[in-house]
Formats: structure tokens, sequence, C-alpha cells
């Protein structure tokens, strides 16, 4: 029997992209592999190997045709939780067929394993505080990788940097979403007027995941007690009916109409521009000076919506 | 060639009669009563010129699109002894006016203004006293032609409705409007009283009335009742096939004068329809006209069209969908057919919004995908392809009034408030089979709701201040005084146009404008702007009563609506958008920004009078389309319908109407009845080629 006549090509060419390029410790990257041949050859079905600098293999796959006719595969990895740069080899194995033989050849390529981020938001804050005065609002907390962050701490901190209150975050996610954990905190106001930046603070943690710290600002407005009630009534200019839910802005106050169609609203003495709003009305805006007490009527008209429709 | 003769038919058939296919409706033929016949059923047609094409069908009259225009020239050449045949791309008839709102305003002292200007209800249809002054309807052709050509009326946003308005096509529009009126209800379309003129319909007088069926125990269209299984029951978020349309808020049967009726564009497509296969006009539907065949490629008469087969199909099933009623359809299946036109061809496809080079013709900047045009999401992706148009230039058809689209504002770009779903026009619930395509009714906010949300372009940016985003959009109609228009309104009068008068109410919004701006986002060789998102919180949601659920967004989603725990989860999450090409980058900034600013009440950007800070989790994006309804722009046609050549010459044998043609900016159902009526009348009266 005739020895088989073997011919050995040139190394074939292999890129890799990797994306994301800088992935969240344990989450999933994909690793897209495309190879050549410089003879032109069909790659179509040989291996690729994607191994770690033990040259364990992590996972490995046959190449295709890609949608840009290279051809090539996609193949989903894990990082590693162990936070950096992380390099890795993509190996085309030594392949013989039809007479020709493609010689191994590897391609090294790396990615950056991240610490999980923590995206801090705050919400639910008085709209002004008087000076003093005890405020509660709500600090929520997601990681990067969705992880359960329950019972992680955080801090808040004050215009000089003292800490004000701490607080853990609950054992739920905040109604509606997926991973946002929350905590209801309350603290104090400065004892003087003025707008204030604020700080919400969580600390790294490298328990089993490495998460990184994260933090936020957000606007505290102190104002000085309250002189006088401004009650606002809001009404239905075509048929006179109380506005529910209408917005009530007496900057920085703001309120929302009961009910009745009535907002009362504590506020220093001074001029202001009265603001009311609803939903399918238009704004109504006049200036008032509050010397005392004092009753606003305000008549919204209907916002007559240009008809879109096809009649 | 053997060639069977036509029969007219008075044989009604039953509505729920099985389709026919290709070969009962050879075999039937002539005998059947059916309104066009065969020439050939022989395999497919050889293309050698227009003198070696075998034709696998042939009628009098062909008509390329069962919609508005359609479906009124079928009717009304069928009536003057026509043979009829209506190509249709969708797998329904009723193109956009089975899913409008059925206002119809003629005018000219048509039967309607009559019967109200005398207050009386010859029809029985329990109507209550008319809502319009008696002086206020009384009308005449000669008044009507005067208000459609009327220089001198400007509205709102700047804009001369009936200033470019062609003159020959208005004087026969306006000739032909009481009669076109009489013809519908003489085909059972029954009408409330007249509230008022819709736009482009003139100033002076009132002359819209709404198209509407009674409620009943079954539907009958000749009794003029619908059943509640096929009125659908909007309230409890169900629409029909039989009635897929759109609630205008606020207007009661009974504020119509008509107490107990509902209304609707379907109680003019669907009896129009009723009346069309009773009468024999045939329906060849899902199949698309692709090219018309004229004798010589620039000369000679239009003698044919060549059309493709274009089913729709359940997007979850795979099965074909069908037509409400199936009596009268041609069940042809073949790829293609070659269709004779014995005396003319109508052109009734609609616009030209859904084509991108085609509507870059008026304005470049629609080069942008994103934008929906009419109520494509429930008629197809070939809705309004401008192909009619495309079929006519390549004959050698002259193009009118282009520019015409920005003589109205359902021609021109606008930001939609429904937001989460592409169809921004039909605003249409689960139960009719277009539901399929649009996936998500959408929700309004309104104008007013822009106060609680912000919308950023494709890089996350704002652009605008979001509470005028809506103030673009105006119609100078009856009555005066409304519209940015004079309330001392004297047609003709210079003052209508003075200065002082426009200036003083002009409220024009460039926000979709700014929308369509390039921005960071934007790609060469178009430079396209991409979609246009609203950004919210769950407070604002709270706030207006938002309803964020099926069947107001799409389930399983569909890209228009994204939900997120923050907003940086959210910039990467609309990338589900078919449209959107990158994350919205700037979105945390934005948000950030607005929210500081929010605390100070100022709006340092764009001047928006009242803030919410965005910060309640969850976030929403929802797509907030820009969308275009209407084409103004078209064929050019004369008073009788036939489409010119470049030359200013008729072209033989070829008709036009409606969307498909230039050289009006009138709006809607007004406009393609009577240019179906005209259409019909004369392409009846061809000889036969």
């Amino acid at each position: 029997m005739a020895a088989k006549r073997v011919s050995t090509h040139g190394d074939r060419t292999c890129t890799v992209e990797v994306a994301p390029s800088e992935v969240d410790a344990g989450a999933e990257l994909t690793v897209t592999v495309r190879a050549s041949c410089p003879h032109g050859c069909d790659l179509t079905g040989q291996s690729v190997s994607i191994r770690d600098r033990d040259d364990t293999e992590l996972a490995c796959a046959e190449l295709t045709t890609l949608e840009d006719g290279a051809f090539g595969t996609a193949l989903t990895l894990r990082a590693p939780l162990e936070v950096g740069e992380h390099v890795l080899r993509a190996v085309l194995a030594a392949q013989e067929k039809d007479g020709l033989r493609h010689a191994e050849s590897a391609t090294a390529f790396s990615f950056t394993a991240m610490p999980h981020a923590a995206n801090v938001n705050v919400w639910g804050l008085p709209s002004t505080i008087s000076a003093g005065e005890r405020f509660s609002f709500k600090v929520g907390i997601r990681c990067s990788a969705g992880c359960k962050l329950a019972g992680r701490a955080l801090s808040i901190t004050d215009h000089d940097g003292a800490q004000v209150a701490a607080a853990k975050l609950c054992d739920d996610v905040w109604p509606g979403t997926s991973a946002l954990y929350f905590a209801e905190v309350e603290a104090q106001a400065p004892r003087t007027p003025g707008d204030f930046t604020w700080q919400v603070t969580t600390p790294a943690s490298k328990q089993s995941v490495p998460h990184a710290a994260g933090s936020n600002g957000f606007a505290v407005r102190v104002v000085a007690p309250p002189d006088h009630e401004v009650t606002v009534e809001a009404f239905d200019g075509d048929t006179q009916a109380p506005i529910k839910g209408a917005h009530v802005l007496l900057h920085p106050y703001r309120a929302l109409t009961d009910e009745r169609g009535v907002a009362k609203v504590k506020v220093a003495k001074g001029r202001y521009t009265l603001f009311v709003s609803g939903f399918n009305y238009i704004g109504h805006e006049r200036i008032i000076d509050v010397t005392s007490d004092v009753t606003a009527r305000a008549e919204l008209a209907v916002e007559r919506e240009e008809d879109v429709d096809i009649r | 060639m053997a060639r069977k003769r036509d029969k007219r038919s008075d044989d009604s058939k039953r509505q729920d009669k099985k389709a026919l296919n290709r070969r009962d409706f050879f075999r039937g033929g002539a005998a059947a009563g059916v309104g066009a016949t065969v020439l050939s059923t022989s395999a497919m047609a050889q293309e050698n010129g227009a003198q070696g094409i075998r034709w696998n069908y042939e009628a009098d009259v062909v008509i390329l699109g069962a919609g508005c225009v359609g479906l009124h020239a079928a009717v009304r050449a069928r009536d003057l002894g026509a043979s009829v045949l209506v190509i249709e791309q969708n797998f329904d008839v009723g193109g956009k006016v089975v899913h409008s709102g059925g206002w119809t305003s003629l005018g000219g002292g048509d039967p309607i203004q009559e019967r109200d200007r005398m207050g009386t209800d010859p029809q029985g249809l329990g109507l209550k006293a008319s809502l319009i002054k008696p002086e206020e309807l009384e009308d005449d052709p000669d008044r009507l032609f005067r208000d459609m050509t009327d220089w001198s009326v400007v509205d709102a946003t700047g804009v001369a409705r009936y200033r470019y308005n062609d003159r020959d096509l208005h004087r026969a529009w306006a000739d032909n409007a009481p009669k076109t009126r009489q013809f519908m209800m003489d085909n059972y379309v029954r009408f409330a009283r007249i509230d008022g003129t819709h736009q482009g319909g003139g100033m002076t007088r009132a002359r819209a009335a709404r198209a509407m069926m009674k409620l009943a125990d079954k539907t009958d269209i000749k009794a003029g009742t619908v059943s509640p299984q096929d009125r659908g029951d909007p309230q409890g978020e169900r629409h029909s096939h039989f009635a897929p349309m759109r609630q205008v808020p606020g207007v009661s049967a009974e504020s119509l004068g008509a107490p107990g009726w509902v209304w609707g564009g379907f109680s003019i497509a669907r009896p129009m329809e009723f009346s069309a296969r009773e009468k024999g006009v045939r329906f060849m539907l899902n199949r698309h006209m692709d090219d018309l065949i004229r004798v010589r490629p620039f000369s000679g008469r239009v003698i044919g069209v060549k059309a493709r087969y274009t089913p729709r199909t359940h997007p979850e099933t795979g099965e074909r969908l069908e037509s409400f009623w199936q009596n009268g359809n041609i069940d042809e299946r073949a790829e293609t057919v070659y269709i004779r036109a014995r005396k003319a061809v109508i052109i009734a496809t609609g616009g030209m919004q859904g084509s991108i080079p085609m509507r870059m013709m008026t304005d470049p900047r629609m080069c942008e995908p994103s934008i929906e045009y009419g109520p494509s999401a429930l008629i197809g992706p070939l809705n309004m392809d401008g192909s009619g148009i495309c079929a006519g230039m390549k004959i050698g058809a002259c193009l009118a009034g282009m520019m015409m689209n920005y003589q109205h504002s359902s021609g021109s770009p606008t930001l939609s408030s429904v937001l989460g779903t592409r169809d921004t026009v039909g605003s249409t619930f689960p139960g009719t089979p277009a539901f399929l395509f649009a996936r998500a009714k959408g929700f309004n906010i309104g104008n007013a709701g822009w106060e609680h949300a912000v919308a950023v372009n494709q890089v996350g940016q704002r652009f605008y201040n979001e509470r005028s985003i809506n103030n673009n959009s105006s119609d100078a109609k009856y009555p005066p005084g409304t519209d940015g228009t004079r309330k001392e309104f004297v047609p003709l009068d210079w003052r209508n146009a003075s200065p002082q008068q426009v200036n003083a109410q002009n409220r024009r919004s460039a926000a979709v404008d700014a929308a369509l701006a390039i921005n960071e986002g934007s790609r060469a060789p178009d430079f396209a702007s991409g979609p246009v998102w609203a950004i919210f919180d769950a407070a604002a949601v709270a706030r207006g009563g938002w309803r964020i659920r099926y069947p107001y967004i799409a389930d399983p989603p569909d890209g228009y609506f994204h939900k997120a725990d923050t907003i940086a989860e959210l910039a990467k999450k609309v990338m589900g958008h078919p449209h959107q090409k990158m994350p919205l980058k700037y979105l945390e900034k934005t948000v950030a920004r607005y929210n500081e600013m929010a605390g100070r009440s100022k709006d340092e950007d764009f001047e928006k009078p009242v803030l919410h800070r965005i910060e309640t989790p969850p976030f929403y994006a929802a797509a907030a389309t820009i969308r275009v309804l209407d084409s103004y722009g078209g064929l050019r046609i004369n008073g009788k319908g036939q489409v010119l050549d470049t030359q200013g010459q008729v072209i033989p044998g070829l008709y036009s109407g409606g969307e498909a043609s230039g050289g009006g900016a009138q709006h809607g159902i007004g406009r393609a009845t009577v240019h179906g009526y005209i259409a019909g009348t004369n392409a009846a009266q061809e000889p036969v080629a």
C-alpha cells in the first residue's frame, strides 16, 4: 500500500475578540475566534480550544462559517473570581485532512475580571426639610452582576464628612426591581438652612465574590421653619370639578392635591411663583406674595390634544 | 384566444362563503356571475414586451388597493357596468379607513348637510337635534371650492393649508363631494349628525359627520347594525376583526346626536366592502402590484399590471391570515400573475411614507428608519410603500405637490405621546389579527405627561423642552377662531395672513426637528438621528396612572419598552429596539443633571417649566416614536382622476386618487372617498382597449 502523501500548509491565522473586555468577576464573556489558512482551506469542522496558563482546557468548539463569511466560532466562558487581567490561549489543534496538514497554532488573548460595581440610588427625600428636623429617605444598591446584597452595610456622611446615619440593606428587593436591595434611612437635618450635598457609601467586600465600594451624592435642602400656610385649590376650568393629584410647586416647596383638589403647603414668607399642573391640563402659573396664610384658587384649562387619529 | 364575457350579477352571496380558489374562479366564472373573468389559466405568463404578455386574469377595471379610494372606485365602476378586480397587498380589505374614526368631511350642500340643516331624520336613525346652526350648514360646491383654495388661511403653526391646492383637482372634488355622500349612503353607510369639519375641509361651513352603525344583536350591513362581538369592546381592551379601530377620547355617539350607535371607520369600510362583494366586485388579496404595463414604455394605454403574491402569516403559527369576508375573493397563490385591464387601472395604493428613498424626496431627514408611517404596524410593511407612485413614474407619470406633506401636520413628522409601541396611530387592542403585528397598543401620556418624563435621543441626551413636544400639530378648519385662525374670519381676506395675525397665533414647536438632528450617534452616509426615548421613573407612573402592562406594552417584549433597576442598566437595555444602534451613552449624566436642575426648579438647558426628579426605581424607557401619518405628494392627476405624464398629457387608461396622488393638502376620508368616486366613474366609461 502506497504511503499517503501529506503536504504541510503554513500556520493558520487566528484572531480573537473578547466581549466585554472588562467583565464582572464570575460573569460570562464571549470569545469569538476567527481562523484562516493562507492557502484558503475550508476550516469548517476544525476544533479550537480555549486554554488557561496551565494548559487546562476551559472550552472547545468546532469552527463554522460565521455571518461575515469567515471561519470561526463564538464560545462562552465564565470569568474567574480573581480580579485582574487573565491571559488565555485559543489553540487550533493540529489537523490532517485530504493529504493536507495544518500544524497546531495558538493565539493569546486577555480580559480583565473586575470587582462587581455597586450602583447606589437615593430617593424619597422630602423636597424641603426644616432645619434640625428628622427626615427619612431610601437608599437602594444594585450589584452590576445582580448579586444578592441583603445585609450589606451603608453609611451616610454629611457635607462635612461626618457620619450622620448608617443602615443595612433589607432582605427583599425594592418592589418592581430584580436586584435592587434597599434600606430606609433616617437622619437629622442640619440646624441651619441651606443646600447641602450628602454622601451614601457602601464599602468594598471581598467575601466569596469581590465587590467594589460604591457611593453617590444627594442633595439635602434645608429651609427655615415655615411662617405661613398656602392653601391651593385646583379646579377643572371646564367643569369646575376639583382636580385630584395636581402638582403644586412653590419652589422649593412641592405638594399634591387631595380628593378635594386641595393642597396645603407650609412656606416661609416671601414671593413665590405658584405653578399648578395636572395630567391633561395646561399648567397654571402666577406670582403670589405670602405674608400671611393664604388661599389660591387655580383653574386649570383642559389641554385639548390635537387628535392624531386617522379619522 | 377565447374570451369569456363578463356578466353582472345581482346574486348577493353570503358573506361567510368559502373563498374561491383560482380553479373555482375559472370554472365558476361567468356562470357564478362574477365580475372579472379569466382569459388564460396557463402556467406562468411570459413577458415579452406588452404585446407578448399572456394574461392570467382580466377585468374592465383593475384597482390597486382595497382601502378607501379603492373601495369607492370599485363600487362606483361596478355600478356603471364595469367588471372590477381589486388587488390588495394585505390579507384583508379596508386599508387605513377600517382603522380610522370614520369622520367624513365632504360638503358642498351634501345630503347630510341638508338633512341636518332641516333638522330631519329621513332614514329613521333615531337622531337627536342637529348640532350645528342651520346657516352654518348651508353650502354649495362653489363655496366649497373657494374654501378649499383660500390662499389666506394660516394656522397656528404658520402653515397655509389651502393655498397650494391644485385648482382643477379641487373644483372637481367640490363638484363631486355631494354626489359622493349620496353614493356612500346608497351603499349602506350611515352618518351621525354633522359635528364640525375635518382637517383641510374648509373654514366657513360644518361638513364632517361620523360614519356609524347601531349596536344590535347581530351584524346586518343592510340594516346598519353591528353585533357586540363584531364591534369589540374597547372598554374591555378588545377590538375585533370587523372593527379594528382606535378610540377618540371624549367623543360619544350620544354627543353626536346618535344614541345607541357606535362610530368608526369600520362603518365605512365594511358597508362599502359588503356592497362591493354583493355587486360582484372581485378581490385578489395578499397580492402586491409591482409594475404597470403600458403598450410601450412611455406611450400608449396602460393595459394591465404585474403582481406578486405577498401573504401575511400569523407570526406564531405561520398560517396565512384571511380576510373577514371571503366571498368574491380569488385565492390565487402563484408567485406572479399578469392582469389585463380592458378599460383602466386605478392606482389606490396609498402614499409613499413607507419608502425611505421616496419620502426623502420631500424631506432628506426622513432617512431615519425608526420613523413609523400610517398604520403600517397594522396593515403591513407594504402599506404606503410608494409602489403605485413608483410604478407610475416608471411609465412616465409626473408627480405633484411633494411639498404638501408640509402643508399638513399629519404629513410631516411629529413626536408621539403614545409610548411603548411602534403603532402610534392605530392604537388597537387585541382581537384583530392586525394586533399580532402591532404587538402593543401603547400608552398615551398626553402633552401634559411629558412634564413627568424626559425625551432623549439615541445617545441619551435631551434635545428640547419636553412640555412643548406636541405643539406643532394644528389644523385650520371650521369653525374660525380655532387652531390659530382669525375668529373674525373673512374668506380670502389678507388679514387672515397678516404678519400680526400669524405672529400672534404662532405656537410651532421644533421638538421633532431637534429630534431629527444629527447627534453623536449619527453615522455616515445618512447621519440618521435614531430613535427617541421617553425616560421616567416609578413615581411618574404612579402619578400619571400610566398603564404599563399588556396590551399597552408588548408581552413578550418587543424592544419598544424597557424597565431596569438603575439608569445605567436602562441605558443598555434599549439595545433591544430594532433601530437602536448603541447604548444611551449619556443617559446617566442626563438624568443626574435633570435631577439636579429639578432640585432647583430651573431647567437651564431647555426651560421646561416644571421638573420632577427621576429617582424612584424601577426606571423606564419607552419608545416615543416619530411618526408620519399621511402622504400629500404623489402622482399628478387631473379633475377626472387621470394620471398625467411629465408633458402634462393624460396617460390613457391610468387613474389614481387619495394618497397615491398629489396636489392637495386635504386629509383623510373626504379626500379618498371623492377621489375613488371620480376615478371609478371615469374609468368605467373608458373604451375597451
